[in-house]
């Protein structure tokens, strides 16, 4: 069940009425009911993974109290952090590494037969082994308290609106309001509806459309001219913001009309003015708990160069693992890594670390703009990788674009809807939770329907989310 | 909450008023094709399957006891399901069904030109014809189609060009319109196999197939009896019909005169009663 689809719509409808007409009297039944739909929503894609997801609920659930309870502590971490990792590691990363195995071994002059799982990944496993790793670190550092009720916590853990493309929750932020009644707000709602509706746009208008275009192009770069292969990359770096961010405002939103509030996990990133700032402003509840649970507990910026451009390896490699068993992720995550070092070791990473670019006009200077577009050019750069098949079959991309980079490019019609799609979100920048304030929230709603109803059917087919794969 | 549900009751009433907006204004291919089915007459005697020839050429019928089926780009696997649809709702006293037998039908280029996402929604139960009907805005998923075909036809009204949104003929387009339908001549194996069995089956019913070769524009029809690709691909067709026994009546060149054209293979308003007037005499002279 994907949220841009009619199932999703009716689910949403039904669960919407019964929670605020029916439970919301009694507060331990409206959150049974929104486990149960979790694990209904869930369960939607496949109920044998359901059993999974209850149990790694249930695994960090009674760690977290004995982390709490015991004086092993430190054991009772470690147990729960390989539990996570190794449901993690079977399911996402054993192929790979018996893969791996094989052709160094054939390398060395040796053939191994290692045995395949060749198992469809459970969707969401990324993000709720995440969720539960966050939740034992944080009452293993006395952040939170461990929640004595398996209700609650299990609600943290598999609230549908996150479940299975993030944002990563930290129980700190999330079981609180888990734990105490929800009551309706009139604009918290409105506010959920054009983050849903402008989430949609961005995912059935500009990504979707954007895709075919991807798909063609990267499916048989040796076909076309380089200026298309720009093209090409272009289009997946707007694919894959549209997408995935489009994704993260519908939870956020679906969260707001049940009275919750999410991480923010995007903030205008295509504004970034450097590497570091644009990794402040990407995927942020990844980027933040990687820098929470491993940066800082590695030793962070304060033990020296060498000790702090290994921690920037190892999180950016880490970020990149994360998103799959493959070596394009790994470089991705290692080219990023080399972007960033630099700013570190001239003291520079953070000083947009406040607020987004020309937050008090209308347009940038021309030296924003240079570097806005200087970063948009190494991002996706860094992209194709992250999309290619393969190392070799990127570094390919790479080495047919000097051939006809001066030719029109095909598909250009495509820059319009990325054109249509900076040019709202430049408008919106400076709010990221509620798209277009000054649009009132009755008309916004309206348009965006429309918009959505005329333009964002396309056809039979619904595409489905890039990060569900995750 | 009240508030809440009453901004949402506004929106949707909001939506359902554009909606009948939009039904009067752009109506919509998808809707065009699902009242095909639901005007179906029952009591019609002969029913027109085909594709955007037939559509055309029957365009100025208004004989109640020929129904026409056919619609824009129609291929064989939609005249089955229309055929099935046909023989599901159990028509009174349909004597025969009307068949287009042109040979860019069994052409390779004709497997991927289906009105799948058509029939998806048609067949679907869910939403149901009714709804697409009376709902485009909301159930139609062509609709952005529609709508540029529909600014584009009022860029057209307002300029004074009055058929903006069709092509009008000429020998460049004609030529490339020919080679896109005969690509090399070649026949589609499954469009035959699907076009024997559809055949079988209106027979299998009890109705008589009528085949008709549909007027086309002199130059286009100099086209498919002069090149190769034409002549190969009309003898594939020919050879079906005679393994079926079909009777054809070619009406392909009948209607000679340019301006009775939209252009290279469509007729317009007055070609389509040219071509019913040419159906009329054959009629005539058989009894």
């Amino acid at each position: 069940m994907i949220f841009n689809s009619i199932e999703f719509l009716l689910f949403f409808a039904v669960f919407f009425c019964l929670y605020w007409f029916v439970f919301q009297r009694n507060f331990r039944a409206q959150n049974i009911f929104i486990l149960a739909a979790s694990y209904f929503f869930y369960g939607w894609w496949d109920w044998r993974f359901v059993s999974l997801l209850i149990l790694s609920t249930l695994i960090d659930y009674a760690f977290g109290l004995a982390i709490n309870r015991t004086s092993k502590r430190k054991l009772y971490l470690w147990l729960s952090i390989v539990n996570n990792l190794t449901i993690l590691g079977f399911f996402k990363y054993y192929d790979f590494f018996a893969s791996s195995f094989q052709d160094v071994a054939l390398k060395l002059g040796f053939t191994v037969h290692p045995y395949f799982l060749d198992i469809v990944l459970p969707v969401g496993i990324s993000f709720y082994t995440f969720h539960g790793m966050s939740y034992v670190f944080d009452i293993y550092n006395g952040k939170v308290q461990p929640t004595k009720d398996f209700v609650q916590y299990a609600v943290f853990v598999s609230f549908f609106p996150l479940l299975v493309a993030g944002p990563i929750e930290r129980a700190s932020h999330l079981l609180p309001q888990v734990q105490k009644p929800r009551q309706f707000n009139y604009d918290q709602a409105m506010d959920g509806m054009r983050l849903i509706l402008w989430g949609l746009f961005k995912k059935v208008v500009v990504a979707d459309s954007l895709a075919i275009v991807v798909n063609e192009i990267f499916a048989s770069p040796s076909s076309y001219s380089g200026s298309t292969l720009v093209l090409g990359a272009v289009c997946f770096a707007f694919q894959i913001y549209g997408d995935f961010s489009g994704y993260t405002d519908i939870a956020l939103g679906t969260a707001k009309l049940l009275g919750f509030e999410l991480l923010t996990n995007f903030r205008f990133p295509y504004f970034s003015r450097d590497i570091a700032e644009f990794w402040r402003r990407w995927h942020i509840s990844l980027s933040s708990w990687f820098r929470d649970y491993v940066y800082v507990p590695l030793g962070g910026s304060k033990q020296g160069p060498w000790i702090s451009i290994r921690n920037i390896f190892v999180i950016f490699l880490l970020s990149g693992f994360w998103h799959g068993a493959k070596w394009t992720y790994l470089v991705w995550g290692g080219f990023h890594a080399l972007l960033y070092v630099p700013l570190f070791l001239f003291g520079v990473n953070r000083q947009h670390a406040s607020e987004i670019v020309a937050a008090e006009r209308w347009l940038p200077t021309v030296r924003e703009m240079v570097q806005i577009l200087g970063t948009f050019v190494l991002v996706t750069i860094g992209w194709v990788f992250f999309r290619a098949d393969s190392v070799t079959s990127a570094l390919s991309y790479f080495a047919h674009i000097p051939k006809g980079i001066l030719s029109i490019p095909q598909h250009l019609s495509s820059l319009g809807i990325i054109a249509i799609f900076l040019v709202l979100d430049w408008t919106t920048r400076r709010s990221e939770r509620k798209p277009h304030p000054f649009i009132p929230a009755v008309p916004y709603v309206i348009a965006l329907l429309l918009i959505l109803l005329v333009f964002g059917k396309g056809g039979s087919e619904n595409i489905e989310f890039i990060y569900f794969q995750f | 909450m009240k508030r809440f549900v009453f901004h949402m009751m506004f929106i949707v009433l909001t939506i359902v008023l554009i909606n009948f907006v939009y039904l009067a204004l752009v109506g919509g291919s998808f809707r065009n094709y699902a009242g095909k089915y639901l005007r179906f007459n029952r009591s019609a005697s002969f029913v027109v399957l085909g594709d955007s020839h037939a559509t055309r050429a029957w365009a100025a019928n208004r004989e109640s006891d020929i129904y026409n089926f056919a619609h824009g780009s129609d291929n064989i696997a939609d005249m089955r399901a229309k055929v099935e649809f046909i023989s599901q709702n159990k028509p009174n006293n349909i004597k025969a069904l009307i068949l287009s037998v042109e040979p860019h039908l069994i052409s390779t280029y004709r497997e991927i030109k289906n009105n799948s996402k058509f029939n998806n929604i048609v067949k679907n139960e869910f939403v149901g014809l009714s709804a697409l009907v009376w709902f485009p805005l909301v159930v139609d998923p062509n609709t952005e189609l529609d709508s540029k075909v529909y600014v584009h036809a009022l860029r057209g009204k307002i300029s004074g060009h009055k058929n903006a949104s069709r092509r009008e003929f000429a020998t460049g387009t004609a030529r490339a319109r020919f080679r896109d339908q005969y690509v090399d001549g070649s026949a589609s194996r499954q469009l035959v196999k699907e076009y024997e069995e559809l055949i079988d089956y209106a027979r299998k019913q009890g109705w008589r197939v009528i085949a008709l070769k549909y007027p086309v524009h002199p130059y286009f029809d100099s086209l498919i009896h002069a090149r190769p690709e034409g002549q190969k691909l009309s003898s594939t067709m020919d050879s079906l019909i005679l393994s079926r026994d079909l009777q054809v009546v070619d009406y392909s060149s009948i209607v000679n005169r340019e301006d009775l054209f939209l252009d290279q293979d469509h007729v317009n308003e007055a070609g389509s009663r040219e071509f019913l007037k040419a159906v009329q005499n054959q009629m005539t002279a058989n009894e």
